[in-house]
């Protein structure tokens, strides 16, 4: 069987146009310079995930007020107390964790509203399993320091791509 | 038989192709005389392009604005004459001006940071400058969404208020009481695109006045020109110029996590003169002293300095 040159070529060409480094970005709508809060919050939340990787308990308490507790819709109005969510988050198998969408508001000098979504690879009986989470954080600040005193959280499905907000990759996840 | 021979030829001289491109920045080797290469002691010579891999940022192909300058023009949306702030005045648009105007940021050494950064045929020059100004008032009202961004940069063309200009960059600049409804002051200070308009593919960008959310996207209140709006929006506008000069149309320029060069050194500043919060700069253009995040250098291994090939720092 014969190949024509023209086919040939046109197939060379088509090698040749291969892009030379394939990222993994998709080509998004626009892009953002994110805000000085969102920045900050990015690292604070990132470093809190990484604290549970690494089950270092005592950096990631450093995140936490006296009195966090975390809030879910089941069951509604029994907050999860401190020491209960410490103890659930030490024995959690984080494998990794990508934080998205994320929104930041001041509600004054020492007091920040933070969203977004965070999806995470655990595993669980030897399986990794993948949730995404919609997460409101209220941090203050007390002696410099920014401590979160409330997490509201909620599993959310069919939340994927990337968008305005996005945290990058930290490359330990 | 030959069908396979055909195949196998095909997809040899494919990944030679292949290999040719992705080997190009590898060790600088030269010949010997003897049939084989030594790499080399001294420096390789310098590319004509700057398709440089292997510092921190990666090219996936698309192009580079290559416009020596590139021109920039603004479209003054809202009111910024009297607006509700202080900086919604004509004291912000003369600063802003001048900092893309003759003797500002184009051609200084911070903005020739981005020449190191080119695409097959192109370097980016390092020169920018504004070409002309338009207004807007109030055409989407005070409520812009990012298609009322596009529809207003699509006004200023159409109507022959701006000209068309593929090698420009339109910034649609609003007053502090016009909200960009998509997350202006709670997720971004400002953005940058492309669209086609006019049939031609124009590259835009938005940035608010941060005096609306001097929390969110002011590293000051007490700034070098005394104008915290227009302080703030200069650093803004640096970065999304800079971005879009080296990655125009979202496929050229950016590393593994998707940041382009600016956003790997977004609110990190460097030295100052003066400190943060009374009147820091660390940048002088023209007459005017100004704080302006710093960028990164596809160089040296990459990293975020003030001028091409300074020093390189953290924060």
């Amino acid at each position: 069987m014969k190949i024509p040159f023209v086919a040939v070529m046109v197939f060379l060409g088509s090698c040749a146009a291969l892009p030379q480094n394939q990222g993994p970005r998709q080509t998004p709508g626009r892009i953002v310079t994110t805000t000085r809060l969102v920045a900050l919050f990015s690292q604070m939340e990132a470093g809190w995930l990484e604290a549970i990787q690494q089950q270092d308990q005592a950096t990631l308490t450093r995140f936490l007020a006296d009195d966090f507790q975390v809030w879910t819709p089941t069951p509604p109005g029994e907050p999860v107390p401190r020491e209960q969510w410490l103890q659930q988050a030490m024995a959690e198998k984080l494998d990794s964790f990508r934080i998205r969408q994320m929104a930041a508001r001041a509600v004054n000098s020492s007091t920040v509203v933070v969203s977004f979504v965070l999806g995470e690879t655990v595993q669980q009986a030897g399986k990794p399993r993948a949730t995404d989470y919609f997460i409101v954080d209220l941090w203050q600040k007390k002696d410099e320091n920014w401590q979160v005193t409330d997490r509201y959280l909620s599993q959310v499905r069919g939340i994927s791509g990337n968008q305005p907000g996005d945290v990058k990759p930290t490359g330990k996840n | 038989m030959r069908k396979g021979v055909w195949t196998l030829l095909l997809v040899l001289a494919c990944l030679t192709l292949a290999s040719a491109q992705t080997t190009r920045d590898a060790k600088h080797v030269v010949p010997t005389g003897k049939g084989w290469g030594v790499e080399s002691t001294t420096a390789p010579p310098v590319d004509p392009y700057s398709v440089t891999q292997g510092n921190g940022i990666n090219y996936h192909g698309g192009p580079v604005m290559a416009g020596n300058p590139v021109n920039v023009y603004f479209i003054w949306y809202g009111n910024w004459t009297n607006g509700p702030r202080p900086s919604d005045s004509q004291v912000t648009v003369g600063l802003l001006e001048s900092l893309f105007g003759s003797g500002g940021i184009g051609g200084s050494g911070y903005e020739k940071i981005n020449t190191t950064y080119g695409d097959n045929t192109n370097n980016v020059s390092g020169n920018i400058a504004r070409v002309s100004s338009t207004t807007d008032n109030y055409s989407h009202g005070t409520r812009l969404s990012d298609s009322g961004v596009q529809a207003v940069v699509s006004s200023a063309i159409s109507s022959g208020r701006l000209p068309k200009d593929t090698n420009g960059v339109y910034f649609v600049l609003t007053s502090s009481d016009v909200r960009e409804t998509s997350g202006f002051c709670t997720q971004y200070c400002g953005w940058h695109t492309r669209g086609t308009i006019s049939g031609a593919d124009i590259k835009y960008s938005f940035v608010g006045n941060p005096d609306r959310c001097p929390s969110a996207c002011e590293m000051q209140t007490v700034s070098p020109n005394g104008d915290s709006g227009a302080d703030g929006m200069a650093n803004v506008m640096a970065h999304e110029s800079e971005e879009t000069a080296s990655d125009p149309d979202l496929n050229a320029w950016y590393d593994s996590s998707g940041a382009e060069n600016a956003d790997k050194c977004a609110w990190k500043f460097g030295p100052t003169t003066g400190g943060i919060g009374n009147g820091a700069y660390n940048e002088t253009f023209g007459n005017h002293n100004w704080l302006i995040q710093m960028n990164w250098e596809n160089a040296r291994g990459g990293g975020c300095d003030q001028r091409l090939g300074g020093t390189f720092y953290t924060r």
